[in-house]
């Protein structure tokens, strides 16, 4: 099982009692960024394009836990930039888990090998390796060589130490399925919890702008890459959203279900989109004006099929029918039913 | 376009280049709010002069539009918090500091891998244009 009973419950629970209190626009996942400085510059990251004292900022413990605080979601994903340069993240993380969130720490793993004592495993903590595919697709992807080899290195130690540790994947228009296949029994066979896959999104800052996929390429690449799926491959997220992926299923985004807070504030709309700050998570839900954006209401939304905008589509159809939870159940024991 | 060229640069002009070195004194309101979200949208420091002669320097994190209160949030070096220009104040935007979106390290490490794999390297060939 790619996730634990526990975590399930959790945000089973959790979901359950939005939809009980008739809350229209609840958060899942929080994406708390506190350091936009990273080791690595990939080719399709559009998020560490910042003038040095910008880049040196970074949000303090306390200003993490009040995020957390705020925004009541009941897991927290903190990508980058790179966080395991953030000198006190160490103590953001301990704060996170004694609030008992699902905390995902989103690392290139460059760096954990060294700082991997400053953790301790817990239910609450997972390490989610980046790993864009085998050595040569990844260390082509972070413009780096090396890199998949570091990240090899490291995930074995996370995982001889009792961690949880899981893979984020992002997929481009170059992407061979028949190596992503490859890539993903090799991180089976290493032992990782389960597995992140997503399409890349089209950052208009990224150094690359050629190798973003379009809405059909995306289904077209996930149908060829998930279809008569293996029985080992597990997956960390829904797997509705798998199916969404590869153009089984319909949703419009949910951009307020992965709100994302950084050292400029509460980012408008989403994770990717950047059209200004609020002050605190109530006025970002009420400032911003959200018909403006998905598929169909904004050319920058048109063919975005991230994973921080429709993880959020899929668990809300999940518990928002009997037919989305029956779906569910089947897309779980069954995933090659058509 | 020049640094020292008053210039009035259009809506694509922006969007094909980047805007490094280029000044702009919007001459209406409408310019003055497309610049403010060029402003905005720079991935580098920018110089502000304000009326009275004065200048701020530092990188455009925010803009609230609300009219006559329309404002840009900035960060400066070395100075924590956000210092909030009002757009009315403002006589000229520079966009002083790199463009740190230029693309320029992505060139570099495409520029690598295809010596790499002319001199016949060992790593593999770039398989992204």
């Amino acid at each position: 099982m790619a996730v634990p009973l526990s975590q399930m419950f959790t945000v089973a629970s959790y979901v359950i009692l939005q939809k009980l209190k008739q809350v229209p626009r609840y958060p899942l996942v929080l994406m708390l960024e506190p350091i936009f400085r990273c080791n690595l510059a990939c080719a399709g990251c559009g998020k560490i394009q910042y003038p040095d004292h910008v880049l040196d900022r970074r949000l303090t413990p306390e200003q993490c836990w009040a995020a957390a605080d705020e925004c009541g979601a009941p897991i927290i994903s903190i990508p980058g930039g790179e966080p395991l340069i953030h000198p006190e993240m160490p103590e953001i993380v301990r704060g996170l888990v004694r609030r008992k969130k699902y905390v995902y720490l989103c690392t290139n793993a460059l760096l954990l090998e060294r700082k991997i004592d400053d953790y301790a495993p817990s239910k609450y903590l997972t390490f989610s390796i980046h790993m864009d595919g085998l050595r040569e697709e990844h260390d082509l992807a972070v413009c780096r060589d090396g890199v998949f080899d570091a990240a090899l290195r490291a995930i074995r130690i996370a995982l001889r130490k009792g961690f949880r540790v899981t893979t984020n994947t992002t997929l481009f228009n170059d992407a061979d399925p028949v190596r992503v296949r490859a890539f993903f029994d090799e991180m089976m066979e290493l032992g990782v919890e389960g597995m992140m896959v997503s399409p890349g999104y089209s950052y208009d800052k990224a150094p690359d702008q050629q190798g973003f996929l379009t809405r059909h390429r995306t289904q077209q690449l996930f149908a060829r890459v998930l279809t008569d799926r293996k029985r080992r491959w597990r997956f960390n997220q829904s797997p509705l959203f798998l199916e969404f992926l590869m153009g089984k299923r319909e949703y419009q985004c949910t951009p307020w279900g992965n709100p994302t807070y950084n050292i400029f504030g509460w980012q408008k709309p989403c994770y990717l989109l950047q059209d200004g700050y609020a002050g605190s998570f109530q006025a970002l839900l009420d400032e911003t004006d959200w018909e403006r954006y998905g598929v169909g209401r904004n050319d920058k939304c048109k063919d975005c099929m991230v994973h921080c905008g429709y993880e959020a589509s899929a668990v809300e159809d999940t518990f928002g029918s009997w037919a989305g939870f029956v779906g569910t159940v089947r897309a779980t024991l069954f995933p090659n039913a058509t | 376009m020049s640094q020292d060229a008053a210039d009035h640069a259009t809506a694509d002009h922006a969007s094909a280049h980047s805007l490094q070195g280029t000044v702009v004194r919007p001459r209406s309101e409408e310019e003055r709010l497309r610049v403010m979200e060029w402003a905005f949208d720079y991935r580098g420091d920018v110089t502000l002069e304000l009326a009275g002669s004065e200048s701020v320097c530092g990188y455009v994190c925010n803009r609230v539009a609300a009219g006559a209160e329309s404002c840009l949030e900035l960060l400066l070096p070395g100075r924590p918090g956000l210092l909030k220009v009002f757009c009315r104040d403002i006589q000229s935007v520079r966009f002083t500091g790199e463009d740190t979106a230029s693309g320029r390290s992505w060139e570099a490490w495409m520029r690598k891998k295809r010596e790499e794999k002319e001199s016949g390297g060992a790593s593999s060939a770039p398989r992204r244009p």
